[in-house]
């Protein structure tokens, strides 16, 4: 098959939702199926995600940056994202802090998504492997709300386990915190930070920011830099 | 009694109605009829339990459950025996060696045995076939008379004065029974002897009456000793747990709801209802959640007794989807929504949605649908990158200073002033003015020369400001 009969299948898949399950290649080793060409050296930052019905990898993802950075808005595409794919997606969510009503933007069927509220960092560690080995391919992990030193004192194991639960059962979890906490458990580590706001016409619409790859065990030696831009949409 | 107690089976085990009094003669087990101090003398080994009427109500349940796994047609005949109407159960059980086999398996699985049993073309012969003997008769329509004629009609339990007198007459087999005039019978010894008579002949006097399928499920534990630590409650309730989702595993059901039933050595009552994310039959889910449920509300006395009490519903089954990743087990799911509420407590699980109501920060909680009906479609649409809130629960009084009622600079922690660099707003929100509830307030955007953008309102009422969320 030539290489323009095959970015033509692959439109068509695409366009037909089945890119994520139909490979296309010859009978070598089939090559992951992006949702965008991936012939550049650099991912997109989706494409690092696994966002847009890439079959989940079993990975330990880490999103940390300060407050307003832009880290919630990718958890919150990534959880979307699973949802509008078929699969299972869940949200431990330590701090109490979601908002359905701006979660409910992306387009998610909120009735999709299992929101759990831990009492605790023990509490939420075990509903995030409960989940994975259940088979829910996202599950995110916000432990933003945990108390300072928490994270650092827990050690290597829980995250040792919590990456085996994920790998055995190809979930990905994600890990929102203001701070690097899993270490070299995390196949996936992206810092973001926010560049500026936008006020127009005496409206908040949005931020940009950017996000900095720290980790990537997929692609190692590829550490750069997305341009985010995230946008009010209003109901 | 020993479905509670599995350990005394193959031991001498006495059962009287209180077992305090020496006095007491013994209702069942070993050395009935005796009295409790002579049978611990003759037996130093013997166990004496107190009858426990819960018990023994929960055993004729869990017997109703395991006739009624087999046909629905099942009707209480005495309080320890069941009658099953097979017509119809050939396809399931061709041969009665694999219907027994499976009735006895069933009765083991609830913690009972199978005494006797027997099968024949009515119920009386039925009856006849399992009292025979050590039962286990299976008497087919041809073999009917050849079956009944040698049977004894002591077997038949007729009163007393007319077994005598046939006797007497010298009749003393069911078959010499039959052959005697109907009319005859009548005129001498009246028509219980008719009845007696047509039952020898193996016709049932009343028609069959199924009794309805359950709407609940109970389990009772009756304790020897007042439970008063939480440990040894929920060893207790692990064997009620396992005994009640095994009745409803042999009906195919799962517990949709669940209460809690206790009485305590005070005598008063203590009843729960135990909340459950789904309908599920995991013993170690639903002994989580009832130990969740103590934990936090603990009974104001020690317990004495026991009961255990589920709403049955269907479990869940979903349907797979070529085109669609694949899901967990239903039954795997709910199990999972179980656990995660016995560790987070009820209420902390489920689907986030957004309250129908005026107030921002509203939400509530639905139950969790694993699949959403939009992604059936399977239309790829990459979700946005939309701005995302993270609430603050509930919302954070902060100092604000303001000029024309707009904020400038804000105190989010003692003494860490930061002042307001942009700022969107003010936008008004109120509502419930007709409730005692009523607020009134204005929402502000901010963005912060520290950084960091803020959602904060004003209480119009108070005007007090609050910090509602952090947009992030």
């Amino acid at each position: 098959m030539s290489d323009d009969r095959r970015e033509e299948l692959r439109r068509i898949l695409q366009q037909s939702g089945l890119s994520g399950r139909v490979l296309v290649g010859s009978a070598a080793p089939a090559p992951e199926v992006l949702p965008r060409s991936s012939s550049r050296l650099v991912p997109t930052l989706d494409e690092r995600l696994g966002i847009g019905r890439i079959p989940s990898r079993g990975q330990l993802i880490e999103l940390v940056g300060d407050a307003s950075s832009g880290r919630t808005a990718l958890a919150y595409r990534m959880a979307a994202g699973t949802v509008a794919g078929g699969a299972l997606a869940a949200w431990v969510d330590l701090p109490n802090a979601l908002d359905p009503r701006f979660l409910r933007r992306t387009g998610i069927d909120l009735r999709s998504l299992l929101w759990v509220h831990p009492p605790g960092l023990q509490a939420a560690l075990k509903a995030a492997d409960l989940l994975a080995r259940t088979g829910f391919a996202t599950v995110v992990l916000d432990l933003d709300g945990a108390a300072p030193g928490a994270l650092a004192k827990l050690g290597a194991t829980p995250w040792t386990r919590l990456l085996r639960s994920a790998r055995e059962n190809r979930a990905s979890v994600v890990l929102l915190a203001s701070e690097r906490c899993v270490g070299s458990a995390a196949g996936l580590a992206l810092y973001t930070e926010r560049r500026q706001a936008r006020f127009e016409a005496g409206l908040f619409e949005g931020f940009d920011a950017c996000a900095s790859v720290l980790r990537d065990r997929a692609r190692a030696g590829t550490a750069d830099r997305h341009a985010l831009h995230v946008l009010h949409r209003r109901e | 009694m020993l479905r509670a107690e599995p350990e005394l089976r193959g031991r001498p085990l006495a059962i009287v109605s209180a077992h305090t009094e020496a006095r007491s003669v013994i209702l069942a087990g070993y050395l009935r009829g005796h009295a409790l101090s002579e049978a611990q003398a003759l037996c130093p080994d013997l166990r004496v339990r107190r009858l426990s009427l819960e018990a023994v109500r929960s055993a004729q349940e869990a017997l109703f459950d395991v006739a009624q796994s087999v046909t629905p047609r099942v009707e209480h005949a005495t309080p320890n025996s069941v009658q099953l109407d097979l017509e119809g159960t050939e396809a399931t059980f061709p041969t009665t060696g694999g219907l027994l086999l499976a009735l006895e398996t069933r009765l083991c699985s609830v913690g009972l045995e199978l005494a006797r049993s027997g099968i024949g073309p009515s119920r009386t012969i039925a009856w006849l076939a399992a009292r025979h003997g050590n039962g286990g008769h299976v008497v087919p329509t041809r073999r009917v008379r050849h079956f009944l004629d040698p049977l004894p009609i002591a077997l038949l339990d007729p009163p007393l004065e007319i077994l005598e007198r046939l006797t007497r007459w010298g009749v003393g087999t069911l078959g010499e029974l039959r052959r005697l005039s109907g009319a005859a019978l009548g005129t001498r010894l009246g028509t219980a002897a008719v009845e007696l008579a047509r039952r020898a002949e193996g016709r049932d006097l009343i028609p069959f009456r199924p009794a309805p399928p359950a709407v609940r499920f109970e389990e009772s534990v009756d304790s020897e000793h007042a439970i008063d630590n939480l440990e040894t409650l929920g060893f207790v309730l692990r064997t009620a747990l396992d005994r009640l989702t095994s009745r409803l595993r042999l009906r195919g059901l799962a517990v949709r709801e669940l209460w809690l039933e206790l009485t305590l050595e005070n005598g008063e009552p203590s009843a729960r209802s135990i909340g459950l994310g789904g309908a599920t039959v995991e013993t170690t889910s639903l002994l989580a959640l009832i130990r969740l449920s103590l934990e936090r509300d603990p009974p104001a006395a020690a317990v004495e007794r026991i009961r255990v009490v589920a709403v049955p519903g269907t479990p869940e089954v979903a349907q797979l989807d070529f085109f669609l990743p694949p899901l967990p087990a239903p039954a795997e799911l709910t199990t999972t929504i179980a656990r995660l509420e016995a560790l987070c407590g009820p209420g902390h699980v489920g689907a986030l949605a957004c309250s129908d109501g005026y107030r921002l920060e509203a939400t509530s909680l639905e139950r969790f649908s694993a699949r959403s009906p939009r992604a059936a479609h399977a239309k790829p649409e990459l979700p946005r990158l939309t701005l995302a809130l993270r609430a603050l629960r509930p919302p954070r009084g902060v100092r604000v200073s303001s000029q024309n009622g707009v904020p400038v600079r804000i105190e989010l922690e003692r003494g860490s002033v930061h002042v307001v660099v942009r700022r969107a707003g003010p936008w008004r929100l109120c509502g419930e003015w007709w409730e005692r509830t009523r607020f009134a307030r204005d929402y502000f955007d901010v963005e912060l020369a520290s950084g960091g953008l803020y959602r904060l309102y004003q209480d119009l009422e108070s005007h007090t400001w609050f910090l509602d969320g952090i947009y992030d």
